[in-house]
């Protein structure tokens, strides 16, 4: 029997929160203000946090939190309080890299389950039982692990595994790197990285020449996506699948967790869609706008999984608007306006649980429906002509497929 | 002050004073300039019958090499070396009676931390360079069972990858050359960095050695690891740190261009309020 992976979101704030739970997550995780390796995002408070966790659980999600800096002792002060409060807001679990995390919850907060991030880079079944049992209920493998380095973990072991499947990639194994401490001198595992393996440098040789042009070695490695990978993912029995970007947009959000709901449940019920699958890796692709690569799991970790010096992020504009409402009588959708968009285009449509729809532009109307020649404004309201009801949150882009 | 002991880097090293010696064991060690294996582990235990003697397998484990690595250290076990060097936690479970020393790289900076370690089978910690010298010798005063080794001289680690980097890179523009340690730079930067690959894959150091010559009586820690790994004609740096001659460290550093790295500067947590 077929068990069924759970698909865990990243969110940055309470808003992607609920977009990456409505849009198919089972669990999403989240950092709070304190203690989380991003320490520049716009992380949750407390009382955000309580929020998303009555949210989730209203809507059979779970909420698992980051504690998972790697602490110096004047960042243990207020610990004890932290995961106290975790616990009583009703958190199902939290991710730790740091093994004093064990020891603190396993007093102060015993009823957090215990999840191992991926910063402690765990690629081996014995690795695997160290933490097995401190009573840690799941391990997230460092991204490095191939696929049969995760079927003999998962065959030998009792706790989960869960598993990056999409998203971007450390050049470096998680936790052992300092690259940022000493280019810029903040704290890469307390959540100061500033991503240096994504700069470009000149190269030298040991007398000095460069052998470089114009600073193009590069050591990013390109972004992973195992959506051609769900099935023998799902075979090998990994416990939840992970998918990287906690400061991601919520069109970035809702994309992935849509897509990888779609291919995750099309498998599981056993209706394998070789062209939606092909489908779905250009809309990943152009959501994020990154090379991607399946990485380790293949065993590859050669010269096609890096960038040379022509890594391109170009933000496109695929991003038209969300759905606000739909107006019965006047079969109108009403569209939050997020990019320019104006009569004739093409767009897709797509929501949870739902074909993606395509149409193309009628006539647009403002607010007091008089006709405009385009939705020009970010977050302007704007009317068209739509037969079908679309839910509310749907989003529509640009139909890249046409 | 702590006993200052010698990484061993070519074969001339082991002929240098020191308390004791840490030898790279063969397949398993990274950042080291000459590695062993088991049976010249042995020779070397029995000619050098009085120093201290630790073996390093310092890096993360792969699931396939488990078998190799398991009998490695089982092998190692019997030999009576003075601790066991690893990177990798899966050394925890083998029951074995040498002492395991962790070397997790960067990922041991608090005293909770090596207390956990120390409460599940760890006989030691090497700790890592990201620390301040109050941080590292609370460590030893709230783990005084523990074995502390703390690095006073040579290239700090910053960074590993099971990725071949430069090779990588010169199979896509097909280039060549014959070196195995290259230096990387960013323009805006002035410092440059050394990329150097080896079995494992690519890992990057600072190219200013640590020196904490100045430090070294003040550090509470078992064993004070001095290390040459890449750098040339450091013997008398050695003699000046086992002898703990403080009036060598302008000539260390104008040699070496060494500094003190983070033992007496924090790093920057809180990004935003510090911006």
């Amino acid at each position: 029997m077929i068990k069924k992976p759970e698909l865990l979101a990243p969110a940055k704030d309470l808003e992607k929160l609920k977009w990456a739970i409505f849009y198919g997550a089972d669990a999403v995780y989240i950092g709070g203000t304190n203690y989380s390796l991003r320490a520049n995002a716009n992380n949750f408070t407390m009382a955000d946090m309580a929020s998303g966790v009555k949210y989730a659980h209203e809507h059979n999600a779970k909420v698992y939190v980051t504690v998972n800096i790697v602490f110096h002792d004047e960042d243990t002060t207020n610990l004890k309080e932290y995961l106290k409060d975790l616990e009583n807001i009703g958190v199902d679990a939290i991710i730790f890299s740091d093994p004093l995390i064990i020891d603190m919850a396993k007093k102060y907060a015993p009823k957090l389950d215990l999840h191992l991030s991926t910063q402690a880079s765990v690629l081996n079944k014995d690795a695997c039982k160290y933490y097995e049992k401190q009573g840690v209920k799941r391990i997230v493998l460092a991204r490095e692990c191939t696929e049969y380095d995760i079927k003999d973990i998962i065959e030998n072991t009792t706790c989960e595994v869960e598993c990056f499947i999409h998203g971007a990639m450390c050049t470096n194994l998680s936790g052992r790197c300092v690259l940022s401490n000493y280019f810029t001198n903040r704290d890469a595992n307390r959540g100061g990285c500033c991503q240096v393996c994504r700069f470009n440098f000149n190269l030298y040789d040991s007398m000095g020449n460069a052998i470089s042009n114009d600073s193009n070695f590069m050591i990013a490695p390109k972004d992973l996506s195992l959506a051609k990978h769900i099935k023998e993912m799902i075979e090998l029995g990994i416990s939840s699948f992970k998918l990287e970007g906690r400061m991601r947009s919520i069109y970035y959000v809702s994309t992935v967790v849509n897509v990888y709901r779609r291919l995750i449940d099309m498998y599981c019920n056993e209706k394998q869609d070789d062209a939606y699958i092909n489908k779905a890796i250009k809309i990943l692709y152009r959501c994020a706008n990154r090379d991607v690569a399946a990485q380790f799991f293949n065993g590859k970790k050669g010269e096609q999984e890096q960038y040379y010096g022509g890594r391109k992020e170009d933000s496109n504009q695929d991003f038209l608007g969300v759905i606000k409402g739909y107006d019965n009588d006047r079969k109108e959708l009403i569209i939050e306006q997020r990019n320019f968009f104006k009569k004739g285009d093409k767009a897709l449509i797509f929501a949870p649980r739902m074909d993606d729809y395509e149409i193309i532009i009628g006539d647009i109307y403002d607010e007091d429906k008089n006709i405009i020649d385009a939705a020009r404004h970010p977050k302007q309201l704007v009317r068209v002509h739509c037969d079908k009801k679309i839910c509310i949150n749907a989003i529509m882009c640009v139909n890249f497929f046409d | 002050m702590g006993k200052i002991i010698l990484k061993i880097n070519n074969k001339e090293d082991i002929l240098y004073p020191s308390c004791g010696y840490i030898l790279g064991v063969k397949d398993f060690c990274i950042c080291f300039g000459i590695s062993y294996t088991v049976d010249e582990i042995i020779d070397i235990k029995k000619k050098q019958g009085n120093k201290r003697l630790f073996a390093s397998l310092n890096r993360p484990i792969f699931n396939s090499e488990l078998e190799l690595y398991k009998s490695t250290l089982q092998k190692l076990d019997s030999v009576g070396l003075d601790g066991i060097i690893v990177g990798d936690v899966a050394a925890l479970t083998y029951n074995l009676k040498t002492p395991i020393i962790l070397d997790q790289l960067h990922l041991n900076n608090s005293l909770l931390s090596v207390k956990h370690y120390h409460d599940n089978k760890a006989g030691g910690i090497v700790l890592t360079n990201d620390i301040t010298l109050d941080e590292s010798n609370k460590i030893k005063e709230n783990n005084k069972d523990m074995l502390i080794f703390k690095q006073v001289f040579g290239l700090p680690h910053l960074s590993t990858s099971v990725r071949k980097l430069v090779s990588n890179y010169f199979i896509h523009f097909n280039k060549y050359s014959s070196d195995s340690t290259f230096r990387i730079k960013e323009d805006k930067e002035s410092n440059e960095y050394v990329i150097l690959e080896d079995y494992f894959g690519t890992h990057i150091l600072s190219s200013k050695p640590l020196n904490l010559i100045n430090e070294i009586h003040l550090i509470n820690a078992d064993y004070l690891v001095f290390d040459g790994y890449l750098l040339n004609n450091y013997k008398w740096v050695l003699e000046a740190f086992i002898e703990n001659n403080v009036s060598e460290k302008e000539k260390i550093d104008n040699t070496f261009n060494s500094n003190e790295g983070f033992i007496n500067q924090r790093t920057i947590y809180k990004v935003k309020n510090n911006d």
